[in-house]
């Protein structure tokens, strides 16, 4: 398998990331990302943070408590989850910092911190706020949700909905699940990240230990860790997208005959 | 000058700052039963911090990312909750120790019940989170905690047998009528008290908190590689006055006045005053620390604002947490358990969720996307390789060793 340095692991750099602003505020992290289908390669267009993107990452009964707690502590009847465009990326590094816009969007949804602020935290004598960068960052009593973030798009996808899917080879052999995703590197120059389209996918039959990031990096150490690791994992396979067909409704990835 | 004067202070805070509950408790009962035969862990015990402690804030200088935050992307949100569950459980406890140990210095101090100081000592650290500069809170509480010097000056004042103390510490036996588990399940319970998850979460987000770059590596280095283990050497002189007074005397340790007794014994009244300042900056000190790193651990596995550097408004979530951490460490101790019992088991939980945090951090100080040219080298490995088989063994003989020694009996 080879892993050279053209590939971004999706998974790895920017899944779980901390979302932060100009200043370094801390605006929540990139819990789930949003998979759209653009000029037919499925593509990275959005992040969505708080409990409606981190809810699909534990699938199961925890989805479904931290999805009802989220839309009851909503005011909305049906309530949209945060979701920032990728447009608004300005970098992915250590950290994902977003623009001002985004930054007001996670400020407007974020109703648990809200919430504590008005009913709890702001009751208690010498609780101050100190000044608004931002113009409407609602710090006193009565600020009320602005029109809520963009809807989920129709024929959109949750990361979280791809990886760890089955994969299977084209006569319907178990190849194990999808490990991670990968797109071509963001640029960082003067311009936003933007968009990633997808290029690759990562499979295997070991989901322990693959988000550990050694089998993307080969340089990385202490040997200790990385060999045991390394030996794990030496089953995982790299194939590019255009070798698989997707299906979302019984999320199996299908390889084509020449990928296997 | 300074600068020399703030590396002289972050010096001696982490001096004073490095003893907590745990480790006056553990090294007071361990020199009471075992002599110096269990020095050489407090030792292993201190390189392990500063290894670890160093890596993890290195890591938050270059990358302004926190332990559990590193935590939370290295493992992802499923083992990450499982770690954050298991963690913050054994910080509660170390933070239910440390409100104690305040009660118990007071008691000591008052002769007015610890119960009626556990409520009052609880309100005092939540006002002093909610109100106090973190900078002034890590550097009171390090400074007072310095009057623990008073151990040394008491160890020396006992003029003991300097060679017979030397040479129980460098060859190391059991005492005759200990047995071998109970000598490891100490052995353990040490290495736990010297290596507190919470540190490093405290560390970590305090570097943070003081806005450290990569120019403040230089500092920090200083902080652990001196402070760390001058500290060591205090909790050192600890044991040692415990094993020249209270082991000949058979004394079984279980409250904090018998730990004060050599002091006493050696210094009188002005000694004991020291003390008692000394006990209740560190506790109060450490208990500041430990509800913080809930606080933090909390927020940074969910991605919400935390911090002292910005108003208690801008991090609601964040001041809840820390409000019902206390409340919940008060409602803890009023059930009346022994905070010394408390303290004894959260050290030995603190050896067992140690690679809980010990893994992700080296692996993320190897990271070249986060740390460039600042990633680990070869000693730094090294040495990361070699506590991480030390961490794990501890880690996994620590629960059948306290089932089969029923907790060090």
């Amino acid at each position: 398998m080879t892993y050279d340095d053209e590939l971004f692991d999706i998974g790895l750099r920017l899944l779980d990331r901390q979302l932060v602003g100009n200043e370094d505020e801390l605006l929540g992290n990139v819990d789930n990302l949003l998979l759209e289908t653009v000029d037919d390669q499925p593509t990275v267009t959005a992040i969505v943070s708080g409990p409606a993107g981190l809810g699909p990452r534990f699938g199961g009964r925890v989805d479904g408590w931290m999805r009802a707690i989220w839309r009851r502590l909503r005011p909305e009847a049906d309530p949209t989850p945060i979701v920032i465009a990728m447009a608004h990326v300005e970098r992915i590094e250590a950290a994902v910092t977003l623009d001002d816009a985004a930054q007001q969007l996670v400020a407007d949804g974020g109703q648990l911190e809200r919430w504590l602020r008005h009913y709890l935290i702001a009751r208690i004598p010498g609780a101050t706020g100190g000044p608004d960068r931002l113009a409407g960052e609602p710090l006193g009593p009565k600020g009320r949700a602005s029109p809520p973030s963009t809807p989920i798009p129709r024929g959109a996808h949750l990361v979280s909905d791809l990886i760890g899917a089955q994969v299977c080879d084209s006569t319907g052999n178990d190849l194990g699940v999808v490990l991670d995703v990968c797109s071509a590197p963001p640029h960082h120059g003067r311009h936003r990240v933007g968009p990633l389209p997808l290029t690759h996918l990562l499979y295997g039959r070991r989901r322990l230990g693959a988000e550990l990031g050694y089998v993307a990096q080969r340089q990385q150490g202490p040997w200790l860790v990385a060999a045991p690791l390394r030996a794990w994992q030496r089953a995982d396979r790299l194939v590019p997208l255009e070798d698989v067909t997707l299906n979302w409704n019984r999320r199996t990835v299908t390889l084509g005959p020449d990928a296997a | 000058m300074k600068k020399a004067f703030a590396l002289m202070l972050g010096v001696l805070t982490a001096i004073g700052g490095f003893v907590d509950i745990g480790d006056l408790v553990t090294n007071g009962l361990v020199g009471a039963r075992f002599g110096m035969s269990l020095a050489w862990v407090v030792v292993v015990g201190v390189v392990g911090i500063c290894v670890f402690a160093e890596m993890s804030g290195r890591v938050a200088a270059v990358s302004g990312r926190a332990t559990f935050d590193l935590i939370r992307e290295r493992l992802g949100p499923r083992v990450g909750v499982a770690n954050l569950v298991a963690s913050m459980l054994v910080t509660f406890l170390t933070f239910a120790a440390e409100i104690g140990g305040v009660a118990l210095a007071l008691q000591l101090a008052t002769s007015v019940n610890r119960y009626l100081w556990i409520p009052v000592v609880g309100a005092a650290v939540w006002l002093v989170l909610w109100r106090v500069k973190f900078a002034t809170v890590e550097n009171a509480f390090g400074l007072a905690g310095l009057a623990l010097i008073v151990f040394a000056v008491a160890v020396w004042k006992l003029s003991p047998d300097w060679s017979a103390l030397w040479s129980d510490a460098l060859r190391p036996s059991v005492p005759e009528e200990e047995s071998l588990p109970v000598y490891w399940y100490y052995a353990i319970a040490l290495f736990g008290a010297a290596m507190t998850p919470y540190e490093v979460f405290f560390f970590s987000s305090g570097g943070v908190e003081e806005r450290w770059s990569a120019k403040n590596l230089a500092t920090m280095r200083a902080n652990v590689f001196v402070g760390f283990p001058l500290g060591g050497l205090l909790s050192l002189a600890i044991a040692a006055a415990a094993t020249i007074v209270l082991m000949p005397a058979k004394v079984e340790v279980d409250s904090l006045g018998q730990i004060a007794l050599p002091v006493v014994q050696a210094t009188g009244k002005i000694g004991l005053a020291f003390l008692l300042v000394g006990f209740f900056a560190a506790t109060f000190g450490a208990a500041c620390e430990t509800s913080l790193s809930i606080g933090y651990s909390v927020a940074q596995y969910f991605g919400w604002q935390w911090g002292k550097f910005v108003e208690p408004l801008r991090a609601a979530r964040f001041h809840t947490v820390l409000l019902l951490a206390t409340v919940g460490a008060i409602a803890l101790l009023l059930t009346t358990v022994d905070p010394i019992m408390l303290t004894e088991y959260s050290v030995v939980f603190s050896a067992i969720a140690l690679p809980l945090t010990y893994l992700p951090i080296l692996i993320v100080a190897n990271d070249r996307t986060y740390l460039g040219d600042h990633a680990n080298g070869r000693v730094a490995n090294a040495l990361g390789s070699v506590y991480l088989v030390v961490v794990l063994a501890a880690s996994v003989a620590a629960i059948p060793l306290m089932l089969f020694t029923k907790a060090g009996q």
